[in-house]
């Protein structure tokens, strides 16, 4: 039976399977890859949700900048509004570090202004247009969705879900 | 459709029972057939819960997921599929083990490998090592049960290595042409379908591991290589009818296939000029001759049994029938099972010459798509238990101008959900499903929406395979081995005797 290539076939597979799927612990299944990654920041323009101010992405190049999808729809949006707002204290506010940019998509101006008010959303915050235009770009397919941007306008990382401080200070300790 | 997983929980679940069967032979070193004639019954209830469950998960997949389709190749839709494949494989293959004693080792491990892969298919939602639809929770069990897979494929192997001198057949196959080698061909199709499958699942894992590249594998590879596969297996479904056992010449075969042969052709060209209007592809027109030649097998298979039945007796058409049908069960429940197959393939043929559109309709203005014309009327927003629809009210026409209904595909939004879900809103007639999907609203004077519209061809079909399949099995399942039965009448007098005994 030791001889056998049917015995060692089957030992072969079975081992392989199993190391594999252990593997599979390993990794994590919500780092989706975009194809964004290493290239530069699709730029757009948007208006301000509370006013008639405007902002271009190509502005803010010289600094680092997160680029947060939301929507006051969103559950997972309302349990990162206030990582980010803390963010955006720390290193936008106090140090001008970091500019922190918010866009809802698929909502309404009332809804989304409503939403900014009761999380106290220091940080620009803007709304795409009605056709998603911005969020198409960017190839956003659920909210939250983070886009982390260098100084060049380079996309260097990009995350699915609610964000933490954590990985907030983590993926931008390169540009503190 | 609510009971999709526990119609898939109690597939997975009932399939140990004939794994036990057979893990407790090999511990015992008892490998006779008695195993397998027990735990037959088992089996077929493990098959049928599990393709209820998956022709339901397809049907909910279908109505609730609103993306026109009914499978996608998610790799927890794929999980679940792998046990239906060796376990159908399994399910063919001990008919050989009862009938001719053959093929002994190739049920163990294909048993073997079906209750390995319901664990493997519960492994991926539970881990989260995968990313899917259906991965909805990351809890702490992964590990656990990746452990209790090794125990199960490992000890199983194990027993099976040290027992095999034990399940040497005593037959050889004795020709090429004979029922045992339609069986076997369908056995290396279901697995290698199955091995397939589980390759395009873990492949992306596979890649990670070697290269640390992500990719994912979609649709077009599963679709290319299971079609090819699922048409052998279509054709073998036909041919494993009418062949006989042990031994056919070609004479036999040619005049066993004939008339299906005929059959098929013939309305296979006809339904090709029928429908030459729809630019049908060549796996259409596959798919349309082996159903037709597969039901047509099936058909002259029951015909010719009731026609030698009314030489002997002058009864109506319809009493032979019951007659031939309850005298062999087991037989007419598995052939019927096979047209709910044919049902299915049907239901996938249609998705090849499927419409899909994306229509802006403006208000009042009637658009045409297929045999249908649309009319936008308004948007509605009303209470749907404790969601709100919005609805775009769509009014819909035949072509003569008659109204066929008022559909209404929405987005509904709940309290606590944090996404809109998509409500389709589907037409459904005996051939099409006119199926709208709300995309977006859209400004101007009195509105206009965005709908996505599909007609679906056959759909429905795939669907009534499962009231096929549930009469088939019960059928099927209506059957006893007479050895079984006396074997179990003897065990139970003993039983018997000595608790007479005792007291």
């Amino acid at each position: 039976m030791w001889t056998s290539w049917k015995f060692w076939t089957a030992w072969f597979s079975i081992l392989g399977l199993i190391a594999l799927l252990a593997f599979g612990f390993t990794t994590d299944p919500k780092k989706v890859p975009s194809p964004l990654i290493g290239n530069p920041a699709p730029d757009f323009e948007i208006s301000a949700l509370n006013g008639a101010a405007k902002m271009r992405l190509s502005e803010l190049k010289g600094k680092p900048v997160l680029l947060n999808y939301w929507a006051s729809w969103c559950q997972e949006c309302k349990v990162e509004a206030h990582v980010l707002e803390a963010f955006h204290k720390k290193y936008g506010l106090a140090t001008e570090q970091i500019k922190v940019v918010g866009i809802a998509i698929q909502d309404t101006p009332d809804k989304a202004q409503a939403f900014a008010q009761r999380f106290g959303k220091s940080y620009f915050l803007g709304l795409d247009d009605s056709n998603g235009n911005i969020a198409l770009d960017y190839g956003i397919y659920g909210v939250p969705e983070s886009f982390f941007i260098d100084p060049e306008g380079i996309i260097f990382y990009k995350h699915i879900g609610g964000v933490t401080a954590e990985l907030l200070e983590k993926q931008f300790k390169p540009f503190l | 459709m609510a009971i999709h997983p526990p119609a898939l929980y109690l597939g997975f679940i009932v399939f140990s029972v004939p794994f036990a069967f057979a893990m407790g032979g090999l511990i015992k070193g008892k490998m006779d057939n008695e195993w397998v004639m027990t735990t037959r019954r088992w089996t077929l209830m493990a098959w049928y819960f599990l393709s209820a469950g998956l022709i339901l998960g397809g049907q909910l997949a279908y109505e609730e997921l609103g993306w026109g389709g009914f499978w996608a190749w998610d790799p927890v839709e794929n999980a679940a599929f792998m046990p239906w494949l060796t376990g159908t494989a399994f399910l063919h293959s001990v008919m050989i083990q009862e009938k001719r004693n053959m093929l002994k080792i190739c049920n163990v491990v294909l048993i073997i490998l079906t209750f390995g892969l319901t664990i493997v298919s519960t492994f991926p939602t539970r881990s989260g090592i995968i990313n899917s639809v259906h991965a909805f929770t990351q809890s702490e069990i992964g590990p656990a049960f990746l452990i209790f897979l090794a125990l199960i494929l490992v000890i199983g192997f194990s027993l099976l290595f040290k027992r095999i001198q034990m399940l040497e057949s005593e037959h050889k196959i004795e020709s090429v042409l004979c029922r045992e080698n339609a069986f076997l061909a369908q056995n290396v199709l279901l697995v290698g379908i199955a091995f397939t499958v589980l390759l395009g699942t873990t492949f992306p894992l596979l890649a990670e591991a070697v290269r640390g590249t992500k990719l994912s594998i979609q649709a077009p590879f599963f679709n290319t290589i299971i079609a090819q596969m699922g048409y052998m297996l279509l054709l073998l479904m036909g041919i494993g009818t009418l062949i006989a056992w042990r031994k056919s010449s070609w004479e036999g075969l040619l005049r066993n296939f004939k008339n299906p042969l005929i059959l098929a052709t013939a309305g296979t060209v006809f339904l090709a000029w029928f429908l030459s209007d729809r630019n049908l592809l060549w796996s259409v027109h596959t798919i349309f001759w082996l159903t037709i030649f597969v039901t047509a097998t099936i058909v002259l298979e029951l015909f010719k049994a009731v026609q030698a039945k009314s030489r002997q007796t002058e009864s109506n058409f319809l009493k032979r029938l019951f007659y031939v049908i309850s005298r062999n069960p087991r037989r007419y429940g598995g052939l019927l099972i096979h047209f709910g197959v044919i049902l299915m393939f049907l239901g996938f043929a249609g998705t090849f010459f499927k419409v899909e559109r994306n229509m802006t309709l403006e208000f009042g203005v009637p658009e045409q798509i297929g045999e249908y014309s649309l009319k936008f009327q308004q948007v509605e927003e009303f209470k749907v238990g404790n969601a709100t629809h919005r609805a775009a009210i769509v009014e819909v026409y035949d072509k003569d101008g008659n109204l066929l209904e008022v559909m209404k595909p929405a987005k509904s939004f709940y309290p606590t959900q944090p996404q809109p879900l998509t409500e389709v809103a589907i037409l459904r007639s005996f051939l099409e499903d006119l199926y709208l999907i709300f995309s977006s609203e859209n400004g101007g004077e009195q509105g206009s929406v965005t709908l996505r519209v599909f007609i679906n061809p056959l759909i429905g079909w795939s669907w009534m395979a499962l009231p096929v399949f549930t009469l088939g099995v019960g059928l099927s399942m209506s059957y006893r081995p007479k050895s079984l039965v006396a074997h179990e009448t003897i065990l139970r007098e003993r039983y018997l005797a000595a608790q007479a005994t005792s007291s």
